[in-house]
């Protein structure tokens, strides 16, 4: 596999990246529930339940951001996430062919995958029920990303998503 | 009967309709102007064992006992005199009716309600006259002078100040201090401290309060209530005392229409348990809109006598939706104690809790998970060479401040963590490149010795204790190819699973601590199992328990795509009639323990012999040689 760049490298964009989506992402959730949809991949239909984006919410499937994040605005209470663990893998190093990818391409040419265990409150401030989550994302990079750059970078893919306390 | 123990004999309006939250006792309210009632008695226990009880009281605080020993050694009693109170309906007992009297000042002016109970004590007690002087310590003054006006007995005695030092606090107060001392009578006088019980019924009938002509307008009016609360909140240092002193309170009778002038009560209890908000004028659900999941804790609720009732039939059925934790309503049980503790963990969320979402194909996914976690207790290395090859990946975080299990079964102790921290790979605790670095193992070797270091565990069976795993999966694309052949990558399977293990001890081999585990894993095809790891990540955390794992509802739900459960799954034709798919369930199970074969070879096996199980024993003895290696769970070593 040629690629231009290093071990460390791979590690270095792997894991900011998954820092700065974590953090922005359960900003979103809990105060710009408008934008939740911009953090997902665009719908594509396929049979077989394997359309993209994949979000499964307590074992509930959405099969498009859109009903997802209106979920979120219409029904959610208020909830704040603290987020206590995160990690992250390559998934694929390479999602294009690499021979001869200047290097900037590279780093925009894999997928990750991230795990995160926290706490989410449902509700009231301090007094509401305190949950424990477990949540994962396969992330890609945005590939219809202007040229100026706007959007997201990193867009999810496939979610899963449990109260698991 | 709290009247009667009290000798208060100004009992407001009783609560109408049916069972208060309270005792069904009105509310004192306030200093009477009219003579008018009933006389009062001696109460069930006898003066003097009530004044034990209350200097027992007051000795057991400690709080108490350094106020009065500072202020004793400021120095001096205050002389108060008292009056009014020998034309009264005790005057008939023995001593004039002096030692109810002054059994009732102590208790009137007494502050129960705050972090700092203050049980007032009557050091010195004589009649002159018609007056009754009594001596108390000057931070107790106070009180008693607030009783100035205060009915007893079907009189209204007079308290005024005779000598002593004067405390310095008593001076100038200004209107706001005025205010604030009135609601804090007001609070004190309809609190009960026994049952806890806050009594804000009728407040419109408050004599008090109409003397400070507080509904008279409508901007004191809608003052009023929060301004009360604010009180209340500074009577306490802490919401959790706050919140243990009052757990009921009653607004019953207070004409309400909406929440809007009582919405701060939500705030400053958030913790009540028992509400009652009967014979006041809701008239549609949408008026108690805004205390929907409020008070989580709210077991008893009663809305009786409210135009409500006839607008809104069903009513009920909403209102035990937005408390969860609601036993009764109106008296009537809305929850058992069962139910609540069923769904002690689930709020009634927009995201129910469903069964697991589980994609399978051809049982790939299913065969995966079975054979993982019994070789992650078995053999790990062997289980390294049968799913990891050079380019897998693995690495695990520690959660040390995950929440833990709400039923508390399993302690944290101080450096519980230790094993694993080594190469906790938390990227929120763990900043450094180099060690995000290192503490990400590749190939077969790296993470078999990864997973050495780990302690031993011990999952609990899939198939008996199902209940305690929750395992999803999906197909995801984009999986990196091995062979190449596919640039853009290939169809994997990603698999989600949470559940449980205990640590086992390493000469005794006995189950120690457990603890709560979620692991993702994506499987490519290839490799010796027919699917390899390409990445595998472990959250560990402390032990949460199984009941999130619950689904709400067991009925059917729609649903985009077909679904399986982790349970074998026998075809319909190849089960025997009579045979429950339960029993044919443990016996799979019971055969994959015995032999140590797969699910799909023990449960081929036991459909050849059709589903006689010392017949697939002896089946399993007679082939055995001849079986492959895939055919056994642990991996072939």
């Amino acid at each position: 596999m040629a690629t231009p760049l290093t071990e460390t490298e791979y590690t270095k964009i792997a894991t900011d990246t998954a820092e700065r989506f974590i953090d922005s992402y359960y900003s979103a959730l809990s105060g710009a529930r408008g934008s939740i949809k911009t953090f997902y991949v665009p719908t594509i239909t396929q049979d077989n339940g394997r359309g993209l984006p994949n979000i499964t919410y307590n074992g509930e499937l959405f099969l498009d951001a859109a009903s997802f994040q209106d979920r979120w605005e219409k029904e959610m209470p208020r909830t704040h996430v603290e987020v206590q663990s995160v990690n992250v893998h390559v998934l694929n190093p390479t999602t294009k062919p690499t021979e001869g990818v200047k290097r900037k391409d590279a780093e925009r040419s894999m997928s990750l995958i991230v795990q995160v265990s926290g706490s989410m409150r449902i509700g009231q401030p301090k007094e509401g029920p305190l949950r424990g989550f477990s949540d994962s994302f396969v992330l890609v990079p945005n590939a219809e990303l202007g040229k100026q750059d706007h959007g997201r970078q990193w867009l999810i893919q496939s979610q899963t998503f449990r109260f698991v306390v | 009967m709290k009247a009667d123990r009290d000798g208060d004999l100004t009992m407001g309006l009783p609560v109408k309709g049916r069972a208060g939250v309270g005792k069904g006792t009105g509310p004192p309210t306030g200093p009477r102007k009219d003579g008018a009632s009933k006389p009062t008695r001696g109460g069930i226990l006898g003066a003097t064992a009530q004044r034990e009880i209350l200097r027992h009281a007051s000795g057991t605080r400690d709080v108490a006992m350094k106020e009065e020993r500072v202020s004793g050694a400021k120095g001096g009693l205050v002389e108060l005199k008292v009056s009014g109170w020998n034309k009264s309906k005790a005057s008939g007992d023995a001593d004039g009716g002096v030692s109810s009297l002054i059994k009732w000042l102590e208790k009137k002016a007494s502050s129960r309600l705050g972090s700092r109970v203050r049980m007032v004590k009557i050091k010195k007690s004589q009649v002159e006259g018609t007056d009754l002087i009594v001596k108390v310590a000057p931070d107790d003054a106070l009180g008693l002078l607030r009783m100035n006006g205060f009915g007893w007995a079907g009189t209204n005695v007079s308290v005024q100040r005779l000598g002593g030092p004067v405390q310095a606090s008593s001076g100038a107060s200004s209107e706001a201090e005025k205010t604030k001392g009135m609601l804090r009578g007001v609070l004190e006088r309809r609190y009960d401290l026994d049952t806890k019980f806050l009594n804000l019924s009728g407040l419109a009938q408050d004599e008090e309060l109409k003397n400070q002509h507080i509904f008279d307008s409508k901007s004191t009016a809608s003052k009023f209530f929060p301004a009360m609360m604010r009180v209340l909140e500074l009577s306490f240092d802490n919401p959790e005392e706050r919140n243990a002193a009052v757990t009921s309170v009653s607004l019953a009778n207070n004409d309400l229409t909406d929440l809007a002038a009582v919405t701060t009560l939500s705030q400053t209890l958030p913790k009540l348990q028992n509400l009652d908000l009967s014979n006041n004028k809701f008239g549609k659900l949408e008026h108690l809109h805004s205390w929907r999941r409020r008070f989580t804790h709210l077991q008893h609720l009663i809305l009786t006598g409210n135009p409500l009732e006839q607008n809104e039939p069903n009513y009920q059925k909403d209102i035990i939706s937005w408390f969860p934790n609601l036993r009764q309503l109106n008296g009537i049980q809305a929850r058992t104690e069962e139910d609540i503790a069923k769904k002690t963990r689930t709020v009634d969320l927009p995201f129910p809790i469903r069964s697991a979402h589980f994609k399978d194909e051809s049982g790939i996914a299913e065969q995966f998970v079975r054979t993982f976690f019994a070789g992650f207790d078995a053999d790990r290395a062997a289980l390294a060479s049968h799913y990891y090859d050079n380019l897998s990946e693995f690495s695990y975080a520690v959660n040390t401040q995950a929440l833990r299990d709400p039923n508390g079964t399993e302690r944290s102790e101080p450096g519980e963590w230790e094993g694993y921290l080594k190469n906790s790979r938390n990227l929120k605790r763990i900043q450094q490149l180099p060690a995000r670095q290192s503490r990400k193992f590749r190939g077969t070797k790296a993470v078999a010795d990864a997973m050495a270091m780990l302690p031993i565990t011990k999952h609990p069976d899939l198939a008996s204790e199902a209940r305690k795993w929750m395992v999803e999966a999906k197909m995801v694309p984009g999986v990196p190819d091995h062979t190449g052949a596919s640039p853009d990558g290939v169809d994997g399977f990603l698999i989600t699973v949470h559940g449980e293990f205990s640590e086992l001890d390493t000469t005794t081999g006995q189950p120690k601590k457990r603890r709560s585990f979620d692991r993702v894993f994506v499987l490519g095809p290839g490799g010796v199992a027919g699917v390899r790891i390409v990445s595998d990540m472990l959250t560990l955390r402390g032990y949460g328990g199984a009941q999130a794992f619950e689904p709400e509802t067991v009925d059917a739900w729609t649903e985009p795509a077909p679904t399986t459960t982790l349970a074998p799954e026998p075809a319909a034709p190849g089960l025997p009639a009579g045979l429950q798919i339960a029993e044919a369930e443990q016996m799979v199970a019971q055969l994959m323990q015995q032999t140590g074969m797969t699910l799909s070879y023990a449960k081929d096996c036991l459909d050849q012999v059709g589903w006689n199980f010392v017949g697939a024993v002896e089946a399993f003895g007679r082939v055995r040689s001849n079986l492959p290696a895939d055919a056994f769970v642990a991996p072939a070593a």
